[in-house]
């Protein structure tokens, strides 16, 4: 039904094309949102997105404030038997199919959600959500990560930072792939008034300190 | 009769933003107490669901997805959490207030207090909204809804000056003597029933039930272009027929009862009889409206399979929504209170809503990754950022000047 | 829907409260006047539904009246409103009883005390509406 081209095996943003998509399997029924995206480092200094992460676990830490903490808390709190509340569950994208206006997987909906596997071998899994809360001190000062751009095979390319929240840019920001102008003409003119020192770094200038919750550019 | 039935969503959605129980009785109360002199008010309103709900349904005709999908997409998950907690109060309250109004029709149509009714009313809605097809539900409502032209024919009969009203709605002020506040209160209502956000919810997700293609677009405009100004042709009517009958009263209106004594004095008992079914099958539509776009804005934020188009059991979680959301309807009615007050109230609050709603839309619209090639034309974004501005505008006016005049009193 | 407390005699304008009920009351009062003298185009559950709400609401506006305490100043005006707005509130329920009970007969006469309390109730409210204001209002 929709005619849009698929990104997901060509240049993407995480925040605008993926984050809090719906996620539709291969017969036709709605599974959940993509609530979150796993990033696990590889070996050479390269990040990559591999999975689709959903859930109450996933979804709130994603809301920010001393309120999302609160509810965060209170989630934990009532099911503290459980080993695995904090888990969110996955969805590998070797299961995506496409992505277009939603994400469309290759198998069917019964069963899909397993739980991210707990503390076991393997890369350190992270999370996107985590990656967008922490503060990033660039050469001009204190910013946040707006958006990440990935490439075909997921691997973070650059990020886009600037002030206020992911997304905030609406998909108003001039880049290639992207057709320009995308109207109205005012709100295209005031979101990028708002976000006119927001700016793409190459992820090889980006060095993130998970445990510190920061990440710094070099140069 | 095909081709009719082709535009029951747009008239059923039209229903439940123009005649539902709570303007039933605001347009004969404007219409007592202020004339025409809103009339433009309303006509202001018709446009602007026009535009957004043609953009929203042509979103779900090209991309499947609808509207509250997109708002949690495009403004994150805090900003859609606060929108749904929003709208979901708005639209559950308006429920209640549905249901209540169906129970109050049918204590005109049996002289039963619409207290021992209520839970059954409550009961069958839910029933139909759990068993019965969409196109059903949509069909059924939105045909029987237009029984509620009889206003138009009773206006036509009870032989107004039409001067007179044609100058009450060229006013552009109050009569002697409302005040300014008290008449920019109710304006304010009008337009926030009109923009009411579960309609868009419920247009939207309608076309998605209704499987709407790009083909469909054609279908989709229609239904827009006619539902709609049909639901202001009907609120302008009852407000005409309550200004010639009960404005030389110098009366208010706060009832069901006296929102259709022109239609009886014009047309006695047939006429009033249609007015009647015209009462039940709007205000029992609007309730299948709201009670679904609660489950439909609560399933498309957190991503459960939702809609009348597949199984129930396929659907669980929705329709669990739809069951709490009954009984906690009827919990509410529980306490005696009056319903029309409840969507008089709610309706302001859901102006707050308004530009939280509509925004996303109007992006979405615009990008060309969902749309392809059906983004809006310079044309559609003027006009829509036309009405954001008064969206923007409503919205900020609405509590003050509820507080201020003390609900209109 | 006005204050939930009632209102001291500084704080409250007791003449928008009186206002407002008196408003309230010669509504229900002029509904029913109509709905008796078009009884003939309306069904029986109808008729009788409208009688019944507009004896309700008359009764809860006059309640809510009847808690706000008027300024000093305002005293016998106060006992002028409650006692017409009580007699209004007697005659919707007369002409709720006579509607319940199908008496045809008795609306004739009913229509009559209804048209001259709604004539009442207006020379009432014109009188009112003149008086100064106890405080000043933006």
């Amino acid at each position: 039904m929709p005619e849009t081209a698929d990104r997901f095996h060509d240049r993407y943003d995480a925040v605008l094309h993926l984050l809090d998509r719906q996620v539709i399997s291969s017969d036709g029924l709605l599974v959940c949102k993509v609530d979150d995206l796993e990033l696990v480092e590889t070996g050479d200094g390269v990040l990559v997105a591999t999975a689709l992460l959903a859930g109450t676990p996933a979804l709130l830490p994603r809301l920010s404030g001393r309120l999302g903490a609160v509810v965060r808390d209170f989630w934990v709190r009532m099911g503290d038997e459980q080993a695995d509340r904090r888990l969110p569950y996955r969805i590998d994208f070797a299961l995506v199919a496409e992505l277009t206006s939603a994400v469309t997987l290759t198998r069917p909906r019964h069963g899909v959600l397993a739980r991210v596997p707990g503390e076991g071998g393997g890369p350190t899994r992270h999370r996107l959500g985590e990656l967008l809360s922490m503060a990033v001190e660039a050469p001009e000062g204190q910013r946040r990560i707006l958006d990440l751009r990935l490439d075909e095979r997921h691997r973070v390319r650059s990020l886009v930072i600037g002030h206020g929240r992911p997304g905030a840019m609406l998909g108003y920001d001039e880049r290639e792939g992207r057709t320009p102008n995308q109207g109205p003409a005012l709100v295209r003119t005031i979101v990028r008034a708002l976000h006119r020192h927001a700016r793409e770094v190459p992820f090889d200038l980006v060095r993130i300190d998970w445990q510190e919750q920061r990440v710094r550019l070099a140069g | 009769m095909k081709k009719l039935l082709n535009v029951a969503l747009g008239v059923l959605t039209a229903i439940g933003g123009f005649v539902d129980i709570g303007d039933l009785v605001t347009n004969a109360q404007v219409g007592a107490r202020f004339g025409l002199s809103l009339a433009w008010v309303t006509i202001l309103g018709v446009v602007g669901i026009i535009v957004f709900s043609e953009m929203s349904g042509r979103i779900a005709a090209v991309s499947g997805r609808a509207t509250f999908d997109l708002v949690r997409e495009r403004l994150g998950p805090a900003m859609g959490m606060a929108n749904l907690l929003g709208s979901m109060g708005v639209t559950l309250l308006t429920y209640v207030a549905e249901i209540g109004g169906v129970a109050l029709a049918f204590q005109l149509i049996c002289g039963v207090d619409y207290l021992l009714l209520f839970p059954a009313v409550g009961i069958l809605v839910w029933l139909i909204l759990w068993r019965a097809k969409f196109s059903v539900i949509e069909n059924l409502f939105g045909l029987l809804g237009l029984a509620l032209i009889v206003f138009v024919v009773a206006l036509f009969h009870l032989g107004p000056d039409w001067s007179q009203l044609g100058h009450s709605a060229v006013s552009f002020h109050p009569p002697k003597p409302e005040a300014w506040s008290t008449w920019a209160y109710y304006g304010v209502a009008l337009f926030g029933a009109a923009m009411t956000p579960y309609e868009v919810f419920f247009f939207s997700s309608g076309g998605v039930e209704e499987k709407w293609g790009v083909k469909d677009i054609g279908v989709m405009r229609t239904n827009v272009l006619l539902g709609f100004p049909l639901g202001g042709v009907l609120s302008v009517a009852i407000a005409a027929c309550s200004y010639v009958v009960f404005h030389p009263l110098g009366a208010s209106i706060d009832t069901l009862g006296q929102v259709g004594m022109p239609v009886a004095i014009a047309l006695g008992k047939i006429g009033l009889a249609i007015a009647l079914l015209g009462f039940v099958a709007a205000t029992f539509g609007a309730a299948c409206e709201t009670g679904l776009s609660t489950g439909y804005s609560i399933a498309q934020y957190f991503g459960w399979q939702w809609g009348k188009g597949v199984r129930t059991d396929v659907a669980a979680r929705f329709h669990v929504v739809l069951l709490l959301s009954t009984v906690v309807a009827l919990g509410i009615l529980a306490t005696t209170i009056d319903p029309v007050q409840v969507t008089e109230a709610s309706v302001v609050f859901s102006a707050l809503a308004l530009p939280l709603t509509y925004f996303p839309i109007l992006v979405v619209a615009n990008d060309h990754d969902y749309m392809g090639e059906h983004v809006n034309g310079r044309m559609m974004n003027a006009l829509a950022m036309i009405f954001m501005v008064v969206l923007t505008v409503v919205a900020l006016a609405a509590i003050p000047l509820m507080i201020w005049t003390r609900m209109g009193a | 829907m006005s204050a939930c407390a009632p209102g001291t005699p500084d704080e409250d304008s007791w003449r928008v409260d009186a206002l407002r009920s008196i408003g309230d009351v010669s509504s229900a009062v002029s509904s029913v006047q109509l709905a008796l003298q078009h009884h003939d185009r309306l069904f029986g559950p109808y008729l009788q539904t409208v009688a019944v709400q507009a004896e309700d609401s008359a009764g809860t506006a006059s309640t809510k009246l009847s808690a706000v305490q008027p300024p000093e100043p305002y005293q016998g005006r106060s006992d002028t409103v409650t006692s017409a707005l009580d007699d209004a509130d007697s005659l919707l329920t007369d002409a709720r009883i006579a509607v319940v009970r199908r008496d045809d007969s008795a609306y004739a006469g009913l229509i009559q005390r209804l048209t001259k309390t709604s004539d009442r109730l207006s020379r009432l409210e014109n009188r009112i509406r003149a008086l100064p204001d106890d405080r000043s209002r933006p």
